[in-house]
């Protein structure tokens, strides 16, 4: 019987999201609509440059250094081969698309803006003294506010009063650095403070830039709901010091009169906040007269800031609603127990996995060529130490080695690829592309080019190698998978590229610790990982189709 | 035939070194990793320093002293266990076996011949002796008197006091380390004097009091000369003491006839008997009976040292440290401190807050201004201006730390030279070098753990193992007919389907898919528990609900098991099953008018279910290497959690040991495939 209700209970409960979901669905699309459909928007654009635009350049290209820029027959057929398997083809774009895409990330998650534009009020003092802030014309008086307080200036002694308009790009800054190898764009992003001193973002130099487009979006009800909340917390800031003003004096045994002053340096702290309530109120002007302009990425959120000015204590579940009362952007995943904002880690983790996973292939299947090729191609002793050495060698307990490796060399994002090679990727294609070149060795058309006296290293990169390259083809994606899923269980059990790297691997480990109340954590890097490596089986499978194709007869 | 076993023979002489590299590799990087045993050991014990004292008790200073200040002796025994003094390559030969490790053997009190009636015996003789002596000395402590070298001897006038107090300096320079030779020594001194001083001087043996009595005078002199007139004063009082002397002497001399009679000496307060004359000693090992009492001897002395030192110490609240004395710092002096140099204080405070790792630097930080720290408090290395006032407290200090380290050296010496050793407790151990290693079966003891590696590793292998089969298994019963039927209906919708289905199995790895089941389904469905490989009541529950309790916990880690293979074996299942089908043998039976069932069931199947059997032994490893993370998700303490913990506490004899099965079953596993291979499919070569 009870066995029934629970079923029942299911259903029911099943039925009812299923019911809910069309206005779920809605839901998401007025709250979320505008990023998801700039997300696609990006995608197809990044799906133009990888397919078409990159494509047709190197093309245009090759042809015009002299090169044919043509597959040969075989080599077509098969790739046709390939991309008549829609769906390991469709895989193919969207993965590679979104790996390109991946790239910029820099320029669409980021708690940096792409473009900020400020003027702000600068004057000049007759003595050659200038001072920075917002000005309040009084009469004879000049008043400059700032955040941290103001002066009053006659206006006898002020020379001229000047407007300057700042332009910047931190963003592009920040993504040019980091694809730079000439060190970081300077002049794109000077690190002004635009007129702000604060609050800037927790453990961070730099200006809430969110702060800056909420204001900029609307400026008189944000700035003044902004001051509103500074008095406010003032208020209750003082209640809470009288009361705790009062415990100890009750502690003490000694009477506590309420109306008794506060002490000087609550007042002058008060004074301060003040201060900045009323420069906050002297920015509506500059905000609502258009001088400030600021766009922010599509998620303005960078993967390792924590981010604490949100409502309510980390981890923050997911939501639907966009943005607080106040105008506060929500992340859309939630965030991690660190206050990381989830969404941001899975895409930068997404980035980093499959990088390290492409290279780790790409440079092993480099090693493994050039070692089994060198193998098969000249045998004798050297072959047989060499597969004795790799007999050994794979006989390593690989994740267990790895752990105990890494625990030792706290490895970053290059030695851990390093370290990956060393104890596996390199075997990984070499003892294949030795079967491949023992074979094609005993060919006749090996045989011919040696006897015109063709160098061996020519015979094996022009001949041997392009007739060998099936099983290179084919093993790379599911490698591709193994080295994905190796970094994710390193990082999940804690011994991978630690906590500085985002990665899909950081918030399983997070999520669990945390299985009961937030199975976001969890599930949403699954979820990825999962539809990633999906993605880059489907296409493994649609190329082995591809270029290995196993014709079955079938009799009946 | 020759060329398979060749074939084999030639795997099974790879074993050696492929197990010998994959560990020398192991062992070289664990031994570069910090953060060891001894770094571990030493962190506990400061901690155990920083917390256990926290209540800064007064008087408990050489207690305290001992739980911060680390005792070398106890550090060099665990660098010796882990054979960390040694250089790597001898350090992994010795875990290997292939190198002679010293190895502490506890000696055990020798229970020779008539030990039980002999023991008796002397201890009663031993006993009444004592009670002769205490009888004796308490008589005369209470009369000032004593007996020097059989003579009767009183305690000194005032004014010989003050003028014997000039050479008390003297003495203690003296005194340096057996107290037998060097009083013999004083006592040569003070009768040589010039002009004649006409006292002796003696420590008092009553209650065993460090050297003297009362507050200044730490050694009491006796005056030998009994004038006529105090004699007939205290006639019977001298009667009495003649005939207690008497009494013990007597008691002395039962004493020793018996010990000669048995042949047999009784050893202080350790019931152990000596031999010295008989061939009886059941180890006939002559050197060892020799190292004995010395060691005995000299153990005793420091000990006795070492008490009569801190009870010195304890009187003005001094503790030793590193050859020095130190007395608690006193808030004023600490204050004073904080003005003269506050960023010394400061930094001290921050190290403190820093735990057990930054004792190392508070140490050293306190040393620069001669401080230290015990639990709480600081301490302050005595001035040589505190020394002068009270010169004679000090020189006494200072002697009994003399002799306290020169009875360690000593001990030292008899241990290098003799292979024998004491322990604080007064036990016995021999030091032995013999071959211990894995060879022998000697995987050493889990630091964390304390157990034998071998033993942990066996009954957590038992629960791996269960999980691993079952999930092995269960993979067989869901594959095999999956990839058959998909063979079957090769290019149909349920083929494109089930391949959906594999390919996500593929690209979901086995700890994923039980982190999801744990967050999606456990959490919600209360008889799915959320970890563990059996419930916690399982040894109160019996027949099918011990069993229901054992399913219930097998479910999600034997779904992660399963999912881990599920792909490979479905396609390998399938695209053997396909080939087959293409092949002639397959055609010559369908045209001898067989039904398509037997064709495939009996014919083709039993070909295709070749490389699916081959693959056992490489499931053997592959249940070992898989299970770190699903045994970590959920929380099965198999081998691999095992493993993950010891990597994580850096307890390297458990480490090696994992590894060391791991390769072993890795390596089986491999020719156990091609050894399965070989005898079911007759067309298999190995080795050209």
């Amino acid at each position: 019987m009870y066995w029934l209700t629970t079923i029942f209970g299911w259903i029911v409960d099943l039925f009812e999201w299923i019911l809910n979901l069309p206005w779920l669905i809605a839901e998401i699309f007025t709250e979320r609509g505008f990023l998801l459909l700039s997300f696609a928007i990006v995608f197809f654009a990044s799906y133009f440059l990888t397919h078409k635009i990159v494509p047709a350049f190197f093309t245009m290209v090759g042809r015009m250094l002299g090169f044919q820029m043509k597959f040969t027959p075989l080599t077509a057929k098969r790739v046709q081969r390939f991309k008549s398997i829609r769906r390991g083809y469709v895989c193919f774009t969207i993965i590679s698309s979104l790996f390109v895409m991946s790239l910029g990330l820099e320029l669409l998650v980021n708690n940096k803006p792409l473009y900020i534009r400020y003027t702000a009020d600068i004057v000049h003092l007759k003595d050659g003294g200038r001072v920075e802030g917002r000005v309040i014309d009084r009469g004879d008086r000049v008043l400059v506010r700032f955040p941290s307080g103001e002066i009053e200036i006659p206006r006898e002694r002020i020379e001229r009063i000047e407007q300057k308009e700042e332009v910047q790009y931190p963003a592009v800054a920040n993504w040019i650095g980091k694809w730079s190898p000439f060190g970081k764009p300077v002049d794109l992003a000077q690190n002004k403070r635009f007129g702000l001193d604060g609050p800037g973002i927790e453990g961070d130099s730099e200006v809430d830039y969110r702060q800056f487009s909420r204001w900029v979006k609307n400026p008189v009800e944000a700035l003044e709901g902004d001051a509103k909340q500074i008095e406010a917390n003032i208020e209750s800031d003082k209640i809470r010091f009288r009361k705790m003003l009062a415990d100890s004096a009750r502690h003490r045994n000694l009477p506590y009169d309420p109306k008794s002053p506060l002490p000087a340096f609550k007042l002058e702290e008060y004074k301060q906040r003040r201060n900045e309530a009323a420069y906050l109120r002297s920015l509506q002007a500059t905000f609502a007269s258009g001088d400030v302009s600021i766009w922010m990425p599509l998620i303005p959120f960078s993967p390792l800031e924590k981010l604490l000015h949100l409502p309510g204590r980390p981890p923050l579940r997911p939501s639907i609603k966009s943005t607080t009362e106040n105008g506060i952007t929500l992340p859309m995943m939630g965030t991690d127990s660190g206050g990381q904002d989830v969404l941001a880690q899975v895409l930068y983790g997404f980035r980093i996995g499959l990088a390290f996973a492409l290279l780790v292939t790409f440079i092993g299947n480099f090693v493994g060529v050039l070692v089994g090729g060198a193998m098969g191609y000249y045998g004798g002793w050297f072959d047989i130490l060499l597969q004795r050495f790799i007999e050994i060698w794979s006989a390593i307990p690989f994740l267990f080695t790895l752990m105990i490796l890494s625990d030792f060399i706290k490895p970053s994002f290059w030695t851990m690829v390093l370290l990956l090679l060393f104890l596996r990727a390199w075997i990984g294609l070499t003892n294949t592309m030795r079967g491949e070149f023992y074979r094609e060795k005993a060919r006749d058309y090996v045989q011919a080019a040696q006897a015109i006296g063709v160098r061996d290293g020519k015979v094996m990169t022009r001949h041997i190698l392009p007739n060998a390259l099936v099983p290179l083809v084919t093993y790379t994606p599911f490698e591709i998978v193994a080295y994905i899923s190796t970094l994710v269980s390193l990082d999940y059990l804690g011994f991978g590229l630690g906590p500085d790297t985002p990665s899909w691997g950081n918030l399983l480990k997070d999520g669990s610790e945390n299985i009961s109340n937030y199975p976001h954590l969890i599930t949403i890097p699954i979820l990825a990982f999962a539809l990633t490596l999906f993605c880059v089986v489907m296409v493994g499978e649609a190329v082995r189709e591809g270029f290995d194709p196993k014709k079955y007869a079938r009799l009946r | 035939m020759s060329g398979m076993t060749s074939y084999f023979i030639r795997r099974l002489l790879l074993v050696p070194p492929t197990f010998l590299a994959i560990t020398l590799l192991v062992y070289t990087v664990l031994r570069l990793v910090p953060g060891g045993p001894v770094e571990q050991a030493m962190a506990q014990m400061k901690m155990g320093a920083l917390s256990g004292e926290a209540g800064g008790s007064d008087g408990g200073g050489s207690q305290g002293q001992k739980d911060s200040h680390l005792s070398d002796e106890g550090l060099e025994d665990l660098q010796r266990y882990y054979s960390l003094d040694r250089s790597i390559l001898v350090g992994y030969l010795q875990w290997l076996g292939a190198w002679p490790r010293e190895k502490e053997h506890r000696i055990h009190a020798v229970p020779v011949k008539g030990y039980e009636t002999t023991t008796k015996i002397l201890q009663e003789a031993y006993l009444a002796e004592k009670k002769a002596l205490v009888d004796r000395n308490q008589y005369l402590d209470k009369a000032n008197l004593t007996f020097i070298g059989g003579v009767l001897h009183r305690s000194l006038t005032a004014k010989e006091a003050k003028e014997a107090q000039a050479h008390v300096s003297e003495v203690n320079r003296l005194l340096e380390i057996s107290f037998d030779v060097e009083m013999r020594r004083v006592q040569d001194y003070l009768k040589n004097l010039k002009p004649p001083l006409g006292v002796t001087f003696s420590s008092s043996q009553i209650s065993q009091q460090p050297l003297g009595r009362g507050s200044d005078h730490n050694f009491v002199f006796w005056s030998p000369t009994i004038e006529e007139k105090e004699r007939a004063a205290r006639a019977t009082v001298f009667a009495q003491a003649s005939f207690l002397q008497d009494a013990y002497l007597e008691a002395l001399k039962a004493r020793k006839r018996l010990e000669s009679e048995t042949g047999y000496e009784l050893l202080g307060v350790a019931v152990f008997l000596l031999n010295l004359t008989s061939t009886e000693v059941p180890p006939p090992d002559r050197l060892r009976q020799l190292a004995f009492r010395p060691l005995y001897r000299v153990h005793h002395l420091k000990g006795q040292a070492q008490w009569r030192l801190t009870r010195h110490l304890q009187k003005k609240g001094w503790i030793d440290y590193g050859g020095h004395f130190y007395q608690k710092v006193t808030p004023l002096e600490q204050k004073s401190m904080e003005m003269a140099n506050p960023a010394f204080i400061k930094k001290a405070k921050t190290l403190t807050e820093g735990g057990p790792g930054k004792l190392d630097d508070l140490f050293a930080h306190l040393e620069s201004q001669n401080w230290t720290v015990v639990g709480t408090n600081y301490y302050s290395r005595i001035t040589d201006a505190e020394k002068q006032k009270d010169p004679v407290f000090f020189q006494t200090a200072q002697t009994l730390l003399e002799v306290r380290e020169r009875a360690g050296e000593k001990l030292d010496f008899i241990h290098k030279n003799h292979n024998y050793k004491i322990n604080s407790k007064g036990l016995l151990y021999r030091t032995e070098s013999r071959f211990s290693g894995v060879l022998q079966f000697d995987f050493g003891r889990s630091y964390q753990r304390g157990e034998p590696v071998l033993q942990s590793i066996y009954s957590k292998f038992e629960i791996s193992l269960w999980f691993g089969l079952i999930g092995f298994f269960m993979s067989w019963i869901v594959c095999v007919p999956l990839g058959i039927l998909k063979a079957i209906r090769h290019r149909t919708t349920f083929d494109t389907l089930s391949s959906v289905l594999v390919f996500l199995g593929y690209s979901i790895p086995g700890f994923i898919l039980c982190l999801l089941l744990i967050t999606h389904v456990a959490v919600h469905v209360d008889w799915i528990p959320l970890g563990g490989h059996k419930p916690d009541n399982f040894d109160q529950l019996t027949g099918l609900s011990a069993f229901l309790g054992r399913v219930r916990h097998m479910m999600i880690p034997i779904a992660g098991y399963m999912v881990g293979s599920f792909a490979t074996m479905t396609i390998l299942m399938k695209n053997s099953l396909m080939e087959n089908l293409g092949q002639d043998y397959v055609r010559t039976a369908f045209a001898k008018g067989l039904t398509e069932r037997r064709v495939i069931f009996v014919h083709a199947l039993r070909n295709s279910l070749i490389p699916i059997t081959a693959s056992i032994g490489h499931a053997l490893s592959l249940l070992f290497a898989g299970s770190f993370l699903i045994e970590k998700t959920c929380n099965i303490d198999g081998m691999g959690l095992m493993g993950f913990n010891a990597i994580k506490d850096k307890d390297f004899p458990i480490i090696m040991g994992t590894l060391v099965f791991g390769v072993i079953i890795r390596l089986t596993g491999n020719i156990l495939s091609d050894l399965i291979w070989a005898l079911i499919d007759p067309r298999i070569r190995f080795g050209k």
